[in-house]
């Protein structure tokens, strides 16, 4: 084995991280984006996600944009979902605005609390950082629980079944932080023609590009190297300088993704479908 | 804190629904049967296809609803008959804990199989069979769909609709159990299975008939649930029927009345609860309310008052 490409989930992917480690393989964590992911990391882990961290700082500036005051933070406790809320409320409190923060439990299905103490906090925006099931009940909830103000959701939840679940009429006011996918490229669907005539058809989905990535950064590394060995290969990944699909890809000291992450803001409120709102910049 | 009352009774309404069938069970064949959760959730998923396989239903409106709640109350009646026809009647002397077993057997077998039938992921409801949509009200009807004040605090239309046919259903069922014939067989099997049998009552028919109501009024409950929150997943039956269970502890396992005061009361428990501790607490609370009871006062709320069962 000379290396490992994958990861979608973070609180799934942590528990892989010591037994890639204990043999040093160059792991490419293509989607996976807590940083916890590389607190620990020995130099063989890399993200190419962006963290956590970036993605907060995206919502930070959709935040600041619209001159939001009295923000509510909703997360489900696991891993991902609790980084990303964490980082988010303390840059909020930073800019000095108000935040309220909760939390619900994944595969439950009603959120009634959590609507009553967003209503009651007088909150103009929530952040809910979990998974599309909980993002489509909590959106429907709120919405008809009388909440009129802006929701934004984190990338675990950029799915069609949001708007399935929560109505479309409930949708007017949802926004997410979510890194680039294959529509919102601006090659004009070449990609997407391309990646349909090797796969017999089937469209790139949420996570293609990002998966084309990681492994073309891996080949990339690989032929600086001049070899597939483990040590050399995470050796040359250090100094990765890569145009990549999803924006230049290069790499901190600490295995990050370097620069903003490459997040942007969608929103779903046309037909139910995320699309690209604002890319910020 | 009107608000919190309010959710709480709401939430305490569907409790009360699945308990009803799981302290009626316990009741008279001191079973707990596990799979009681499961058969809420197989309701749910027999209303969902339902509203997308019956041709017109779509244009129903919240008639759809109550069709599709009526076909789901049969079905899961009959499910239910069939379960303890099939599991539960073979092993009715052996050790009760070996018919616990097959209960959750039940359970896994009713998860697994709705996985199989309809895949793992969350179905969302149609859109012609929501309670909250105002396009399903007729003209006339559009607070269904609205909000209404009470008392400073809120509720839908819908769950107004939803709380008051969940207390008809009860207060049907405690006239059925109280005043008719088979209500009056069913409380003589619980006080004695054998005397009763001498008395004349057939037993497997009038089991047969309180796992037949149980089951149909947690489908009822299942289908009142997709209609209201709109996304459905086979596991969903799992913590609802745990939930109802620690419900029917709380009131008084066995006892009718028990069941719906522990409903209600579980309901404003966790309401407050996660009002006063943040959401995530919120099964925490539910539960340790279960070890409190079965550790201080095991036999509920009503146990002691009410000494006849059913």
């Amino acid at each position: 084995m000379v290396a490992s490409v994958g990861g979608y989930c973070s609180g799934s992917t942590l528990p892989t991280l010591p037994i890639f480690d204990s043999a040093k393989i160059p792991q490419l964590i293509s989607v996976a984006n807590s940083d916890n992911l590389i607190k620990d990391n020995t130099g063989n882990v890399w993200l190419l996600d962006g963290t956590g961290e970036q993605q907060a700082s995206t919502a930070m500036k959709w935040v600041e944009k619209n001159s939001f005051k009295n923000l509510a933070v909703i997360d489900d406790k696991t891993d991902y979902s609790a980084n990303l809320a964490t980082r988010f409320t303390a840059k909020a409190k930073e800019a000095g605005l108000t935040v309220t923060t909760d939390s619900l439990t994944p595969k439950e299905s009603d959120f009634s609390a959590q609507v009553t103490k967003v209503k009651s906090a007088g909150a103009d925006f929530v952040y809910f950082t979990g998974y599309v099931q909980e993002a489509g009940l909590l959106v429907k909830q709120l919405v008809e629980g009388g909440y009129t103000g802006s929701i934004l959701l984190g990338d675990g939840s950029v799915d069609a079944k949001v708007a399935e679940i929560a109505g479309l009429a409930n949708c007017k006011n949802v926004y997410a932080t979510y890194t680039k996918t294959p529509d919102m490229l601006d090659d004009g669907g070449a990609f997407a023609e391309k990646y349909k005539a090797i796969s017999g058809g089937t469209e790139p989905g949420p996570y293609t590009i990002h998966s084309y990535d990681t492994v073309k950064t891996w080949a990339d590394a690989a032929t600086r190297a001049g070899s597939v060995d483990q040590a050399a290969v995470n050796e040359a990944l250090k100094s990765t300088n890569l145009a990549g699909l999803t924006g230049q890809i290069q790499f901190t000291d600490d295995g990050s993704r370097a620069g903003e992450g490459g997040f942007v803001i969608v929103s779903n409120q046309d037909d139910g479908t995320f699309k690209l709102y604002d890319a910020l910049s | 804190m009107t608000q919190i009352i309010l959710n709480g009774l709401f939430v305490g309404s569907f409790y009360a629904l699945i308990a009803l069938g799981y302290s009626m069970v316990y009741g008279i064949i001191k079973l707990l049967n596990f799979a009681h959760g499961d058969i809420f959730m197989f309701g749910a998923y027999i209303g969902m296809t339902c509203l997308t396989v019956i041709p017109g239903i779509g244009s129903l409106g919240i008639g759809a609803i109550a069709i599709v709640l009526l076909i789901s109350a049969l079905l899961t009646g009959a499910t239910g008959v069939l379960i303890e026809t099939l599991a539960y009647r073979p092993l009715r002397s052996a050790p009760r804990l070996s018919v616990l077993i097959t209960a959750v057997g039940m359970s896994f077998l009713l998860e697994y199989g709705v996985r199989q039938i309809w895949g793992p992921d969350p179905q969302p409801w149609p859109q012609a069979g929501r309670l909250t949509e105002a396009a399903n009200w007729p003209a006339g009807l559009q607070w269904g769909a609205q909000r209404i004040d009470i008392l400073g605090g809120s509720l839908t239309g819908a769950q107004l609709v939803l709380m008051a046919l969940a207390v008809v259903l009860m207060a049907v069922l405690a006239l059925y159990i109280g005043k008719t014939r088979e209500g009056r067989a069913m409380r003589a099997i619980a006080l004695d299975k054998r005397a009763a049998t001498l008395m004349g009552i057939n037993v497997n028919a009038t089991i047969s008939r309180v796992f037949f109501i149980g089951s149909a009024l947690a489908g009822v409950a299942g289908v009142m649930h997709g209609a209201y929150y709109s996304s459905i997943t086979f596991l969903m039956g799992f913590l609802l029927g745990l939930k109802a269970f620690t419900a029917a502890v709380i009131g008084g396992i066995g006892n009718l009345y028990g069941a719906m005061l522990g409903g209600l009361t579980l309901g404003l428990l966790e309401a407050f609860g996660t009002a006063w501790f943040g959401g995530e607490w919120k099964d925490v609370f539910a539960f340790v309310f279960l070890i409190a009871f079965l550790t201080l006062r095991p036999t509920g709320i009503l146990g002691e008052r009410v000494v006849e069962r059913m």
